[in-house]
């Protein structure tokens, strides 16, 4: 439709173009996009007549607004909590309300590195396959094909597709793919109740741009929260660090590097626990809680320290 | 926002001049560098006790603007009208509500709109009540007469109900 102009922000519509399935009024689909957004029903500007779907011109696919509603709706819960992380700040948070991204720690050493190669297809936990193994050795169960450790569901690669690893020196981050529903957003789609839904609308075969720009911005929000926990995990470390360092650098190592790294993963995930995955200084004596489970730990491992 | 009202800024110096809105006599920014306030002045709708008189309205545009509408209103204490409210100028009308607003209308659709208002008054969602009384009564005559008498100039006092 050539030298037709959009009603809502009068630019000619050359691409982009989203035709109301009922009435056929056409616009760009960012501004219709905009306009339900605002709007919340589904109504056209022109003639008020409610359309369910909307037709992307360009790739000629029909697409369903109420999906796109979800998609936005997700967007706006995870911007809002993302500045304070404020989800996690309840004493005993449900699984459910935890931020998805705290899961993309190996269920076992709770580590959250490019080596994450397993998932459960049950509870979504997701685990290196060498701490699976490690652990199988310690119950002495060399046959059996391992399980999640959680609830004994079926385990599945991850590492093809679909977790995509960024490399950040030394650690890498799962990022989520454009391509199609990761773990991760699968994990946050159910958290919002939504599940069942596909997150991407099914009659999208090719790259519609509002579709895409949602999926850019989910992207780097969960990028942000991803950093968010981090950097609380980081800071959590730091004082295990500290309180395991006395006993490595101190007098005369007491410990070699791998009981080092035993104890800080082990203690590291406890404190990782008890903080629910939020770095509280306030509430949280975190030095004498590491230091009293240090301790703990170094005299499980036989090593019995001085002080 | 500033591009669809600048857009819609360029049109109006040829839409007004067409005949069918001879009753909007100005239309446009207060200044060419803010675009979001504007100044609009209308004549009162023939056969009515607004005959012969202009009006002013002050028209903000939101920076949501069109999904949002823009905020009118007469100036105050000059627009007697069972769906203004006289003191402040404020303006009854559904589409200037979120709910009603379509982003398919403009700003000359709006003044357009409070233009008929003034022929049409709606007295079963007031701003004023005493006019709307005499409305709701159906007498023309009480209320052409007190309205006339507010134009030119009667004394009216400071309403309660703000």
């Amino acid at each position: 439709m050539p030298n037709q102009l959009c009603s809502i922000c009068l630019e000619p519509l050359v691409d982009n173009i989203g035709c109301l399935e009922s009435c056929k009024h056409a616009y760009h689909l960012s501004c219709l996009r905009e306009w339900h957004n605002h709007s919340h029903d589904k109504k056209c500007p022109i003639c008020r007549i409610p359309s369910n779907k909307v037709k992307d011109l360009d790739n000629n696919v029909v697409i369903d607004i109420d999906e796109f509603y979800n998609l936005n709706q997700l967007i706006s819960i995870l911007s809002n909590g993302i500045d304070t992380l404020s989800l996690l700040e309840d004493d005993t948070p449900p699984l459910e309300m935890r931020p998805p991204m705290a899961l993309l720690e190996c269920g076992i050493c709770g580590i959250m590195d490019s080596d994450i190669d397993k998932c459960c297809t049950d509870c979504r936990s997701i685990y290196h396959e060498y701490c699976l193994r490690d652990l199988l050795c310690e119950v002495g169960d060399r046959s059996s094909e391992s399980r999640c450790s959680d609830c004994q569901g079926t385990l599945v690669n991850v590492t093809s597709s679909p977790l995509r690893y960024r490399y950040r020196g030394r650690n890498a981050i799962p990022r989520v793919l454009m391509e199609g529903p990761s773990l991760v957003t699968q994990r946050l789609y159910e958290s919002q109740a939504l599940a069942n839904t596909p997150i991407i609308p099914q009659t999208i075969s090719g790259g519609n741009n509002a579709v895409m720009e949602s999926w850019k911005l989910l992207s780097r929000l969960q990028e942000h929260q991803n950093e968010e926990i981090y950097k609380n995990k980081n800071k959590i470390q730091g004082h295990v660090r500290k309180s395991l360092d006395y006993y490595y650098h101190g007098s005369g190592k007491e410990i070699t590097k791998d009981q080092y790294t035993e104890v800080n993963k082990s203690v590291s995930r406890n404190l990782y626990r008890i903080s629910g995955n939020v770095y509280q200084p306030g509430i949280i004596d975190y030095d004498a809680e590491a230091h009293k489970m240090v301790l703990k730990e170094l005299r499980r491992l036989g090593i019995e320290m001085s002080c | 926002m500033s591009h669809r009202i600048g857009k819609e800024y360029l049109a109006l110096q040829k839409t007004l001049r067409d005949p069918a809105y001879r009753h909007v006599l100005e239309l446009a920014p207060e200044s060419d560098q803010d675009l979001s306030r504007w100044r609009a002045r209308i004549a009162g709708p023939p056969d009515t006790p607004y005959a012969g008189h202009a009006f002013t309205l002050v028209i903000q545009i939101p920076s949501t603007y069109p999904m949002e509408p823009p905020q009118v209103r007469f100036e105050p204490r000059a627009m007697p009208h069972c769906n203004v409210d006289f003191d402040s100028g404020r303006i009854c009308l559904n589409i200037l509500e979120k709910a009603h607003w379509s982003p398919a209308w403009n700003v000359l659709h709006v003044v357009h709109a409070v233009w008929l208002l003034l022929s049409d008054p709606v007295p079963d969602s007031p701003l004023d009540v005493d006019l709307a009384c005499l409305a709701r009564a159906q007498d023309t005559a009480a209320l052409d007469g007190l309205v006339r008498y507010y134009l030119a100039g009667g004394s009216r006092g400071i309403s309660s109900s703000t």
